[in-house]
Parts: structure tokens; C-alpha cells; sequence
């Protein structure tokens, strides 16, 4: 009997914030100042528990001088 | 709902007096008897203590460290606390929608089963009626 495939997609979004914030040896602090968050929002924007708004996330590009793209790496996986 | 740790919002210094204000009013003469002795004290007092609470709370904002205060601050802008408070708000106001119908239920069926006179049945329908006026008036806007 044929089975019925579901297709799941999962949409994940990975970012390089803690990676970029590391090099530049700046705090989580000085930077949801920057941005004008708080500094529980970037840490939740590093480990992945939040995504961040387009106007954060452009925030957070211009703040790197960098695009939203190379700090937000959006993955579409499908089994 | 803002932390007590913040620093109070000038609307609240404002309610505070005005609640005050509206009690002494109610304490002249002119007012009408009832409300004096009903309302007059009660407004009063309970103008004072939201006052003091008030002071108390800035005290208290006063004397966090400067990184803390910073934190508190920049929460009423942070998109991520604004999204916890709405989503927080939209679970209780989804609670109380079944409290009032439980109650509705309850006081349909224990005290008066005509349903012109069951409040929580009314109070329900007004708060559905509130949030789709709402969600139509957000639907245009955005």
C-alpha cells in the first residue's frame, strides 16, 4: 500500500552575530546599546532562541557595515 | 507591563496626583454628600500610597548600577520584550475569555438562568466585540 510522503520543511536561520561582535572585541553590551535592544536581546539573538526583526537585523548590518545576508544565514531543509 | 524596577513613567506620577486631586475635590463642600463620604477618603488614600509606592520605585531605580539601569531603560523600545508582553497578553486575555464563559455558565446555571441578566455572559460578549472591532480597525491600518 502506497504511503503518503509528507514533505516538512523546516526553516532555520543561523547568524554570525556572536562571530563578528568576537573579532571586533566588542560586549554583548556596547552592542544591544548600539542597536537599542537589551543586552538579554542579543543574547538570545546568538544563541538562536530569537530572530531578530528586519529592522534589527538591518540595524545590526549597518552597526557591522556589512549586509544582512552575510549576518543572517537563512537554510530551507527538506527531507 | 513594565518591571517595578524601572523607573515610573510620568503617567503614572500624573494618575497618581490626579487620583489625589480628585479625592480633595470630592472633600469640599460643594460635592455632592454621597460621594464625599464614599469616595473622598478612599481616593485620598489610595492616591498617597500609589504616590509613595512611586517614590519608593524611584528610589529604588536610583540606586541600581549604572549597566542594570541602562537594561531596564531600553526595554519599553526592545522589540523582543514587546513581543513576550503581547504574546503574554494575548494568553491571559485568551484565560479570561474561558473564565468569563465558565462563569457565565455557572451563574446561568446556579443563580439566574435568564440570559439578559447573566453579567459575565454580556461582560464576555463586550471584550469579543472590543477585539474584533479592533482587529478590523488593525486589518485596514496595516
Amino acid at each position: 500500500m502506497a504511503q503518503a510522503t509528507c514533505a516538512v520543511r523546516r526553516d532555520d536561520m543561523e547568524n554570525r552575530i556572536a562571530e563578528l561582535r568576537k573579532a571586533r572585541r566588542i560586549s554583548q553590551a556596547e552592542l544591544a546599546e548600539a542597536v537599542a535592544v537589551t543586552r538579554q536581546t542579543i543574547i538570545s539573538l546568538e544563541s538562536g532562541r530569537y530572530n531578530a526583526s528586519l529592522l534589527l537585523a538591518h540595524k545590526i548590518a549597518k552597526y557591522f557595515d556589512t549586509t544582512i545576508e552575510d549576518i543572517f544565514l537563512f537554510e530551507e531543509e527538506s527531507p | 507591563m513594565r518591571s517595578s524596577k524601572q523607573k515610573p513613567a510620568r503617567w503614572m506620577w500624573a494618575l497618581a496626583a490626579g487620583v489625589m486631586a480628585a479625592g480633595l475635590l470630592l472633600a469640599l463642600p460643594f460635592a455632592p454628600a454621597l460621594l464625599r463620604e464614599r469616595l473622598s477618603g478612599g481616593l485620598v488614600g489610595g492616591g498617597a500610597i500609589v504616590l509613595a509606592v512611586l517614590f519608593f520605585q524611584r528610589q529604588r531605580y536610583r540606586e541600581l548600577p549604572p549597566e542594570e539601569r541602562r537594561e531596564l531603560d531600553a526595554e519599553d523600545g526592545d522589540e523582543r520584550v514587546q513581543m513576550i508582553r503581547q504574546r503574554a497578553a494575548w494568553r491571559c486575555s485568551q484565560a479570561e475569555d474561558v473564565a468569563l464563559l465558565a462563569a457565565a455558565l455557572l451563574y446561568a446555571v446556579f443563580y439566574d438562568p435568564i440570559l439578559a441578566h447573566n453579567i459575565p455572559f454580556w461582560l464576555y460578549m463586550a471584550r469579543r466585540l472590543a477585539a474584533e472591532a479592533l482587529c478590523w480597525y488593525f486589518q485596514r491600518k496595516y
